[in-house]
């Protein structure tokens, strides 16, 4: 029975008013929205304009007539005082174009007190509700009076499109389509890279399910309107626009959210993209407020009540950022509240002096520039009121006449700082102080901020700050704020504030795909770099980039993005083209061509690089972890050259380690760096983070470098001697090892299958080499068998094909006969060593020979060289030309 | 046709309902524009100037200079530039005052000078 209320409850609550009760005030859509009520409204505005433009008229014919009087009539009559005490026709004129301004006055300042504004500074906005009737609230207030212009028209065209679809009330569909006329939702429809046409057809569909009637303005849009109200209340905003209309339409409806995730756009990047046209909105009317109060910053390096000191030699070894501030040059500060807050807090409670850490590229100094600006507005703490942030340049100071009288520079400076009262100083990198040119700056500064005058707001880096600062006097007299690296969707937000700025410049536009994709992949590729500025910089290239190709304002898209990538990287990354595709199907044929046999083998590599293409693997680790089992000289280095060639561009991107160099134990640190060295390895891997690791023969390494690559192997990374952490998701890991050769050459030959003879390497052979949790950290271990006399033929081939590319470089052609090809793999096959000792036979029987036929002279350009059983070459001359 | 009408309608409901509302609003929520107009514009005024900075200041020496000699000028300076700012603020609340004393007599003098010399020149 209980469980039964709520449901006979609810029919009355959906039909009931939905709204939002905000300071007793209940504020609703009072509106009755019909096609009349529409066009009364717009007949009413066109007469309101008509009036308007009467009395603008008689105005200026008041004007005319008076001007042409005077400059044809009598002037100087006019002059006197007794032509005026007589009434003429012109005084007339006169008064009644003084009326018509004054009336105009009135109209226009009448309408615009009458227009309503939303509620300001509410702190806690309530949920949008359903009250059963609005007899039940005291006060209720009209939405449709805050409506901007805009947004008026969204509805409006919301509701003729219901109508003339026959559809019983308006939905979100309608709205979502009445709002894309206005300019900022067409706006996100660029950005989002899409067109009416896409959706056209969908909607047609979806209208076409849609229940038939008089169309009505009901509850199901009259709630998605307060929704819209709600967020704009916490914008803070004054009006609700066509784009708030737009996202609760979106919001409201299942529908047009799967239409757009059809269209590849998700929630979250649709409200992303949103940001962005809000953001260049709010940029705005941020920059109008900025220049009102910057007004009143003196912009003379004194405070307002000149009790300041004028510093000529500080003004030489700095800048001053609220000057720069107070003149629009500094960038705006987009989100970093919360570093902000703790900013401010810092310095108004506790030490004040603070010390903003992070890597290079975080937005440290934008910070910093963030607080210049609003010490101009004076939106800051007592402490920093009416003061100037002034930035010294630690080079000036300490690098002048090298290094002598630094310490005296940095006194005399910081007198000046003194004397003046007014001041607060920035340093970046502070950790120049220790030890700059020689002497240490930092214990002078940190004496001088006992004094307590002034204070310090400095940057530097985590790991200078470990270095320099932490333990030392200065250290311990800052605050330390930590700003990290902005998550993904802050760092959007912050680019797509930059973007108007770089689309100007290049006269191209970025797509919002465009745009999520630098962050994307710059945080994927471009690892020795932070967010935002690696994005920012990484923009400014493609726009660079796309801006170049010829035709202005051309769309700036994810594929341009990838490219730039690719081209900086070497890693494949831009969209799989067809060819392409079919290529990677291919993927098995083309390593066979450079390897023989081992079919298991190349099929688990190239289904490898196929998942990676695709961007199906695990972005946290590597690639693809191989280990390859099997005798020497069967093709495990040959394949992994050939995945190089094959991923990467090149078989010479392959970093190749040879294990049985890292016996002892000692040799971790020469592969990883001791504190404060790099490391083979890991420096290695940092400068080509896109290639292939080869660990050559890793059965022979210290069994603790195991756990090592334990670690690459899982979670994609390793922190070097210097405490960088060194990025390896990008490596194709391989490991080769001759552990088990003998077992896996008995096995073979008494023709065992690979399936059994892998299974028992894994259990028994293997387990004295390797713990079982580490190879299970390889995505496949494959067993290379011991070639086959076939097999070496084939290889045989395969290399004198090799020669004759070389002779053919030479103009010389290269014919060996099949007996000679059997003859040298039969001479050149031995089961232990696979196919090495073919390279040396080739070597001895072939090369050799045909050297001394080029340096006697006996062949020529365009003449055959045909090889014969038993190593004997003969010449066949060329056709006389 | 019938839009026409309904225009008519409107475009002579606005324009006298205009008409007859145009003094009461002048005389009300007008005034208090006006009004906050003018203040905004001296407030802002006497920002600029610093007035209240310069008044909290008074004993503060300026320029840091702290000896005894430059302590009495520096009164001595600020007394006249508070002098000086305050004549400046006073002179613009008097203009501002004109202003409003104008905004209240603009209509009534207009409405009325012009009923006059209507009447006398055709009478």
């Amino acid at each position: 029975m209980l469980d039964a209320q709520p449901e006979t409850n609810k029919p009355t609550l959906v039909a009931g008013v939905p709204g939002l009760s905000i300071n007793g005030v209940f504020w609703t859509w009072l509106e009755n929205t019909t096609e009349v009520s529409i066009a009364l409204r717009n007949v009413r505005n066109t007469i309101n304009r008509v009036i308007n433009g009467l009395i603008i008229a008689c105005l200026v014919a008041s004007v005319l007539f008076v001007g042409l009087t005077v400059g044809l009539g009598d002037w100087q009559g006019m002059i006197s005082v007794s032509y005026w005490e007589v009434p003429h026709l012109i005084s007339v004129v006169i008064l009644f174009g003084i009326l018509c301004a004054q009336f105009l006055f009135f109209r226009v300042q009448e309408k615009k007190t009458q227009a309503s504004k939303l509620p300001k500074n509410i702190t806690n906005i309530p949920d949008v509700q359903t009250i059963p009737s609005l007899e039940i609230v005291k006060k209720h207030k009209d939405i449709s009076l805050v409506l901007a212009d805009d947004a008026r028209n969204a509805i409006d065209d919301a509701f003729h499109i219901a109508r003339k679809n026959g559809q019983a009330q308006v939905g979100p569909a309608h709205l979502f389509l009445g709002s894309l006329s206005s300019r900022s939702v067409s706006l996100l429809f660029v950005r989002l890279g899409i067109s009416f046409d896409q959706i056209k057809g969908a909607i047609r569909r979806h209208f076409s399910a849609q229940e038939k009637g008089d169309c009505i303005f009901g509850a199901q849009a009259q709630n998605i309107v307060c929704h819209a109200f709600r967020n704009t209340l916490e914008r803070r905003k004054q009006q609700v626009s066509a784009i708030e209309i737009f996202m609760a339409s979106y919001e409201a409806d299942e529908f047009l959210q799967e239409l757009l995730f059809s269209l590849a756009i998700e929630p979250n990047e649709l409200k992303n993209a949103v940001a962005w046209i809000r953001i260049n909105e709010d940029l705005v009317s941020r920059y109008e407020l900025f220049r009102k109060s910057a007004a009143y910053k003196p912009t003379k390096g004194m405070d307002r009540a000149y009790t300041a000191v004028a510093t000529p030699f500080l003004d030489r070894v700095s800048e001053d950022l609220t000057l720069s501030a107070t003149y629009g040059r500094l960038p705006m500060l987009v989100g970093r509240d919360r570093e902000m807050n703790n900013l401010l807090r810092a310095i108004e409670g506790g030490r004040q002096s603070v010390v903003l850490v992070g890597p290079s590229g975080v937005g440290k100094d934008a910070i910093v520039y963030g607080l210049a600006e609003r010490m101009v507005e004076e939106r800051v703490p007592k402490i920093l009121q009416d003061k100037r942030l002034v930035k010294i340049s630690v080079p000036h100071i300490a690098s002048a006449q090298a290094g002598t009288g630094a310490e005296e520079r940095m006194l005399y400076a910081l007198s000046e700082v003194a004397r003046s009262g007014n001041i607060i100083l920035v340093i970046e990198d502070i950790d120049q102080l220790v030890g700059a040119g020689g002497v240490d700056l930092s214990s002078v500064l940190s004496s001088e901020l006992e004094k307590g005058y002034t204070f310090v707001i400095a940057t530097t880096s985590q790991a200078n700050y470990a270095k320099a600062l932490e333990s030392s006097a200065l250290g311990q007299k800052l605050e330390k704020i930590t700003v990290e690296e902005p998550l993904r969707d802050e760092a959007i937000i912050v680019l797509e504030s930059k973007i108007g700025g770089i689309e100007n410049k290049n006269k191209v536009v970025f797509t919002y795909e465009a745009v999520a994709s630098i962050v994307d992949l710059s945080s994927r590729y471009l690892h020795d770099q932070n967010l935002p500025q690696k994005a920012i910089v990484l923009a400014q290239e493609v726009g660079q980039m796309v801006g170049a190709q010829g035709s202005e304002w051309q769309k700036v898209t994810k594929e341009h993005v990838a490219k730039m990538i690719s081209e900086k990287t070497n890693v494949p990354v831009t969209q799989v083209s067809q060819e392409e595709g079919q290529k990677l199907l291919n993927l098995e044929e083309r390593m066979h061509e450079r390897i023989i046999g081992q079919e298991e083998a190349v099929g688990a590599v190239s289904s490898a690089l196929r998942r990676a293409r695709v961007e199906l693997r695990s972005e946290n680790r590597p690639i693809a972890n191989f280990l390859f089992l099997g005798p020497t000289g069967v093709g495990k280095t040959e394949l992994a050259k050939t995945t190089a060639e094959v991923y990467f561009g090149s078989e010479n991107a392959m970093l190749r380690f040879d294990m049985s160099e890292y016996q002892d134990k000692a040799s971790i640190t020469r592969l990883i760096g001791a504190s404060g060295e790099v490391g083979l390895l890991t420096e290695a891997v940092r400068r080509n983070p896109f290639s292939l690791l080869l660990l050559d023969e890793l059965e022979k390494a210290h069994p603790d470098l195991l756990n090592l690559f334990l670690q690459v192997m899982d979670d994609g990374r390793l922190t070097d001697g210097m405490g960088r952490t060194v990025d390896f998701t990008n490596v194709i890991l391989i490991a080769t090892s001759n552990a088990g050769t003998q077992y896996i050459q008995d096995e073979v030959q008494k023709q065992t299958s690979l399936e059994v003879i892998k299974e028992h390497l894994l259990e028994e052979e293997l387990k004295s080499v390797y713990r079982p949790e580490f190879l299970n950290r390889f995505d496949g271990v494959m067993v290379f068998k011991p070639l086959s006399q076939e097999d070496v033929v084939a290889i045989a081939y395969l290399l004198m094909k090799k020669v004759a590319q070389r002779l053919d470089a030479k103009g010389i052609r290269f014919e060996p006969t099949d007996e000679a090809v059997y003859e040298l793999a039969k001479l050149g096959y031995d089961p232990k060593f696979g196919a090495r000792p073919l390279r040396r036979v080739i070597q001895e029987r072939v090369d050799n020979a045909i050297a001394e036929f080029l340096l006697q002279g006996k062949v020529s350009r365009r003449d055959t060289l045909l090889l014969n059983p038993g190593g004997v070459i003969e010449v066949k001359k060329a056709e006389e030309l | 046709m019938q839009t026409f009408l309904l225009g008519l309608r409107y475009f002579f409901i606005d324009l006298i309902g205009g008409i007859l509302r145009w003094p009461i609003w002048w005389y009300t929520r007008g005034l208090v524009l006006v009004a906050k107009g003018g203040k905004g514009w001296i407030m802002g005024y006497a920002k600029s100037l610093a007035l209240s900075v310069w008044l909290k200041n008074l004993f503060v020496p300026m320029y840091g200079m702290y000896d005894w000699q430059s302590r009495i000028i520096s009164f001595l300076m600020r007394v006249a530039q508070i002098i000086v700012r305050a004549i400046g603020v006073l002179f613009l609340i008097i203009a501002v005052f004109i202003v409003m004393v104008i905004y209240l007599l603009l209509p009534i003098a207009t409405v009325g000078t012009f009923i006059y010399e209507i009447v006398s020149l055709y009478a």
